[in-house]
Parts: C-alpha cells; sequence; structure tokens
C-alpha cells in the first residue's frame, strides 16, 4: 500500500477537507487517504473527550486497563490512594511501555529497559543507579507517569482528553448523559458493572464506517431476520420485534448534536412492553426485577426502562456506542483497519438467570461468532475496498434530507433508515478537522 | 502379563475416538451443517470461551456457549444465503492431534481432550487458529454422540475477527 509522506500530504489534505464534505454527500478519501488519517488522529482523537473505562472495570486499588486515546495508549488506573486516574503509558526516561498486561493489579509500574519504576498513582518512586546524573539529579516530582491533561467521569463512564483546554464533559456529552442515565437506571439499584470480560475484534476498514445506521439491518442481517421468522425472541429478537427497521415502524434515527446519534427505539419497544414483561418473567427473577424498577423509579419511569432494556442504542462521538447489552470502544489503529471491543453490562440488581440470558443474547448477535457483527464487518471490509475507487467518488448520504425535522431541543429526527445520523458524524467531523487546535 | 485384551479394547475405543474426532473435522471443514449436526446428542453445550478457558459463562461472556436451540439458530442462518461473513465461504482444512481420553469408558463415553490446528483461506487471507478441544461423548447404541464440545483458541483473550465458520 502506499506509505505517502504525511509531512508532505497534511497540507495538501487541510486544503481539501471543507471540499470532501458536503451537505448530501462524502468524498471517498475521508476513509481511505492516510493522511486525512493522521489528522483526525490530532484533531479529533487529540481533542475531544474520548472514554476510557467504567469504574466498575477497576474497582479495587491496583487494578489497570490500557486503553487508546487514538493513538496514544494510556492506563486507566485505580491508584492505592483511591483515585482513578489515565496515564499516558510510556516511561519519562526513553518512552518504553511500562504496563506489561492489557489488564492486571499492580503495585507499581516498572519500566524494565533501565528499571525505572512508578507506583500505581503515576509517581516516579525509583531510579537505577541515580549517581549517573551527578549533582542535578532527577526532579522525582515531576518525571511521573504523564497523566491525561483532562479526566471526568459521569456516573461511573470515565472519560479522558489529551487536549489541555476546551468544552467540559458535561457540555460535550448534551443531550447524550441522558442515555448515560437509561443504562444505569436499568438496574433498580442504580449500578451497573462492566466485568463479564469482552469481545476484541477487528475489520480492514476505517474507524468512521461503525455508525449509527438504521437503513442496513434488514440486508446486512437478513439472514437473522430469518432465523427471527423461526422464533422472534431468538437471540435479540425480543428488542426487535414487528421490523424496527422499515420506515413504517416507530423507531427514529436522531442526530442530538455534536456528532453524537442514537437509534431511538423507545416508542417502536414500548408499543409491545406486554411481551417484553413476559419475556423477561420466563427467567427466574424476571417477575422480581420488573417489581424492583417499579419501586425504584416509579411506574412512568420504570415503564421507559423496562422498555428499553438499559439499551439507549446511542453514538457518543467519536468513539463510544452503546448497544443492546454492551459497551463498544471502537479503536482507529490505521486509515484501514479498526479495532473494537465489546464489553457486556451486568445489570446490579438482576438475578443470574436475567444476567446469564443477557450474555447469551449479546453472543447471539454480536463479537466474533455471533450472527451480526460479522456480517457488519464484512460489510465494512466490501465498502473499504470499494472506496479505493477515485472514479466517481463519493459516498451518498442523502437518504431523508428532505423529509428529517428539527425538535425543539435540537435533535435531528428522521425515519429509521434515514441517514441523518451519518450526516451529523459528518457535519460533526468537518466542524474538528477544519479547526486547528 | 499384560492383559492383551485390555490392551485390544482401550486401542480400539482409541481407535473409535479418532474416527469419530476425524469425521467431525471432516464436516465441519465441508460446512455440512445437517452432517456435523447429526455428530450431537440431543441435549448438548457447544462452547468457545472468550478471555481465557476457565470462565463462568453464566456471568462471563463467550465466543460460543449454545445449546441445542442456539446451535440449530446459528447452522440455519449458516445455511441462508445472507450469512456475507461466508459469503464466499471459509474455505478449511483442519489437523486434529494429541487426542488423549480422559475419564474413558467405551461402553458409556466419557471425556476426550485433542489439539487442532485449522488454516482458513477466505478471498486472499489465510488465517491459522490453533487451540485444544474437549469433548465429551456418549455411547447411544453403537454410534458415538458429542453431548459437550469446548473449544478453547489460542487466542481467545486476543483479537478475533470474523470466527463464522464451525469451530
Amino acid at each position: 500500500m502506499n506509505q505517502p509522506d504525511i509531512e508532505w500530504i497534511r497540507p495538501a489534505a487541510e486544503r481539501m477537507i471543507g471540499d470532501l464534505v458536503q451537505p448530501d454527500r462524502v468524498h471517498s478519501r475521508v476513509y481511505t487517504d492516510p493522511g486525512i488519517f493522521e489528522l483526525e488522529m490530532a484533531r479529533i482523537f487529540g481533542r475531544v473527550w474520548v472514554y476510557v473505562g467504567h469504574a466498575s472495570e477497576i474497582p479495587n486499588p491496583g487494578d489497570y486497563l490500557v486503553r487508546r486515546i487514538g493513538k496514544t495508549a494510556v492506563i486507566f488506573v485505580h491508584g492505592r490512594d483511591g483515585v482513578r486516574r489515565v496515564l499516558l503509558n510510556r516511561c519519562r526516561h526513553r518512552g518504553a511501555e511500562v504496563a506489561e498486561s492489557e489488564a492486571g493489579n499492580a503495585r507499581q509500574f516498572t519500566c524494565w529497559y533501565h528499571g525505572w519504576s512508578y507506583d500505581n498513582t503515576g509517581k516516579l518512586i525509583g531510579i537505577t543507579q541515580p549517581g549517573g546524573y551527578e549533582d542535578q539529579g532527577v526532579d522525582m516530582a515531576r518525571m511521573g507517569l504523564t497523566e491525561a491533561p483532562r479526566f471526568d467521569s459521569y456516573r461511573g463512564f470515565h472519560f479522558a482528553s489529551l487536549a489541555a483546554s476546551g468544552p467540559a464533559l458535561m457540555e460535550e456529552l448534551g443531550a447524550t448523559a441522558a442515555s448515560l442515565d437509561i443504562v444505569v437506571e436499568a438496574s433498580p439499584v442504580g449500578e451497573i458493572f462492566v466485568d463479564a470480560g469482552h469481545h476484541k475484534t477487528a475489520y480492514r476498514g476505517n474507524w468512521k464506517l461503525v455508525g449509527m445506521d438504521g437503513y442496513h439491518a434488514n440486508y446486512v442481517h437478513a439472514s437473522v431476520l430469518a432465523t427471527w421468522e423461526r422464533d422472534p425472541e431468538a437471540g435479540i429478537g425480543s428488542t426487535h420485534r414487528d421490523d424496527p427497521y422499515s420506515d413504517p415502524a416507530l423507531s427514529r434515527v436522531r442526530h442530538l448534536g455534536g456528532g453524537h446519534c442514537m437509534l431511538d427505539f423507545y416508542e417502536q419497544r414500548r408499543k409491545h412492553y406486554d411481551r417484553q414483561l413476559q419475556f423477561l418473567k420466563r427467567f427466574e427473577g424476571g417477575a422480581d426485577y420488573i417489581e424492583a424498577m417499579h419501586r425504584a423509579y416509579g411506574d412512568e419511569r420504570a415503564q421507559f426502562l423496562i422498555a428499553t432494556g438499559g439499551d439507549p442504542h446511542v453514538g457518543i462521538y467519536p468513539s463510544l456506542q452503546i448497544i443492546n447489552n454492551h459497551i463498544r470502544i471502537i479503536t482507529p489503529v490505521t486509515v484501514d483497519y479498526t479495532e473494537v471491543t465489546m464489553l457486556p453490562i451486568r445489570v446490579g440488581g438482576m438475578s443470574d438467570g436475567l444476567t446469564a440470558e443477557r450474555l447469551r443474547q449479546h453472543e447471539s448477535f454480536y463479537g466474533p461468532c455471533g450472527a451480526g457483527s460479522p456480517d457488519d464487518s464484512e460489510m465494512f471490509e466490501r465498502v473499504q475496498r470499494g472506496m479505493q475507487a477515485e472514479v466517481d467518488p463519493w459516498v451518498d448520504l442523502s437518504r431523508g434530507m428532505r423529509r428529517e425535522r428539527r425538535e425543539a431541543n435540537g435533535s435531528t429526527i428522521g425515519l429509521i433508515t434515514d441517514e441523518g445520523t451519518q450526516r451529523g458524524q459528518m457535519q460533526r467531523w468537518l466542524e474538528l478537522m477544519s479547526a486547528a487546535s | 502379563m499384560t492383559d492383551q485384551n485390555s490392551l485390544l479394547a482401550q486401542w480400539a475405543a482409541e481407535r473409535e475416538v479418532r474416527r469419530f474426532l476425524y469425521r467431525e473435522a471432516a464436516l465441519a471443514d465441508e460446512h455440512d451443517y445437517a452432517g456435523w449436526l447429526a455428530l450431537w446428542a440431543k441435549e448438548l453445550v457447544y462452547w468457545v470461551p472468550a478471555n481465557a478457558d476457565d470462565i463462568d459463562p453464566g456471568r462471563k461472556v463467550s465466543l460460543i456457549y449454545d445449546d441445542r436451540k442456539r446451535l440449530e439458530d446459528r447452522l440455519f442462518r449458516l445455511g441462508t444465503a445472507f450469512a456475507h461473513a461466508q459469503r464466499p465461504r471459509s474455505r478449511l482444512s483442519r489437523t486434529v492431534s494429541n487426542i488423549e481420553l480422559l475419564d474413558y469408558d467405551p461402553a458409556r463415553g466419557g471425556t476426550v481432550q485433542s489439539r487442532f490446528l485449522i488454516g482458513e483461506l477466505r478471498r486472499d487471507e489465510e488465517t491459522w487458529w490453533i487451540g485444544r478441544a474437549r469433548h465429551v461423548l456418549v455411547k447411544e447404541g453403537e454410534r458415538l454422540l458429542m453431548k459437550e464440545k469446548h473449544v478453547f483458541l489460542l487466542r481467545n483473550a486476543a483479537t478475533v475477527r470474523n470466527l463464522t465458520f464451525v469451530i
């Protein structure tokens, strides 16, 4: 593959960015150009709030995970002082990674290149043969592992930003904060746990292809629909009753602003609330769960939460999605290779029977052996190959442009097959990519 | 003197298991879903754990944790014309080896461990799938059937791409 000179291509990329995204179409180069990818790492992933993990993933002091903010590897760690932090996974001396595993529990991080060690708050606690720095010494207090410039959380969801300044987390989350509420409040005790392991998969395509697309389901997942004709509650069938992916459905696409999008299934699911109750009652502890939800949140909110099932079906720009029973982290690796990590959510206050059923639902559709995700990835790979064409290179995103409408709260809403979500994401992309920091 | 009859019985049991595993491998390689499904007992567990070999599937996510219903749905879906990640299908060639009969009674069946190496070619990409399998086999009449199959992938804690063929 071409390895263009980034320094040469960057100014060219900057010049053309404004031409690549139009209201109704996007140039393929947005998905295929390595220079644009490098610019995205700086102007999107180097700037905005990026999801790093949930508090429950590192419950004990010393627990840590390695995640990435764009290309920057970070350690999401629970320090011995009880404070969670995001530290760069690189030794301050010569830059080697200091975390030995992707996850674990560590009292300290030792860089075994030259034996420098840091405690799990990031503080530099030891250097080998310090006499080599003569009288100056090493300023231990200033040479700890670098912290992400900004770090904040909402309801256990932790985000970091590599930019020293910018809008606060809550400002950037905007309307999506309410969708995180839906996730946490699927629990009658208001507690979720991201402790059920994960699926880590990848596809040979650009990171932006994992969009929030309501139009593809009936075609990419035609094989799953065929399964649902045999048993409407097979797999995740109970969350997608009565064809939510055709225009007559009550489901909608929403752009919530800031590139944050959702497939809004609430009205569609509420229509089937009684069947959802029956479904839950089939499992041990199901009836107790329904009752506990009503007690905790009152009838109206409980009905909303049970119908939604802890699934806001939201994409929080740029790299976090919460879909069905899992948190999804999208990690761009190169312009045409993307890792996707899917972490099932365990809902506090749910019985073992419901917990197991939610895992089985997840496995049925998602992950590398599921009935859905591999077909999505297959499609992303076909798109990536197709988009290499430089002749007639435009990708059409015009569907529903004339019928979408703007709600009083500022979100743009369209029928479920409309491409308002993609347009919203590209609008945000253009805004971030056009502005030098 | 070693009892020649018992040695012979042990050899016959090993041969029967070996032939069964080879047959299973061939049917899976050929995408013969009906033939492969016919190797299973009525009640079954088909399990491919994720992240580690020794997880609790009630509490942790697996790559696959199928009972008969879910397995039949899986194979039905693969048999439709719309399982895109298997269009074109993976071309497969697997080797099964290091077969050990653990806790095994020739008259009733038992637990068998083996190693596998699967070569997969799809489009222009060759992928190696490596791991260990544990079968719980039961004797029904003259036939051996799978009651459980657990597949411990070498890379179950690493990135796994498209794994939609029968493993």
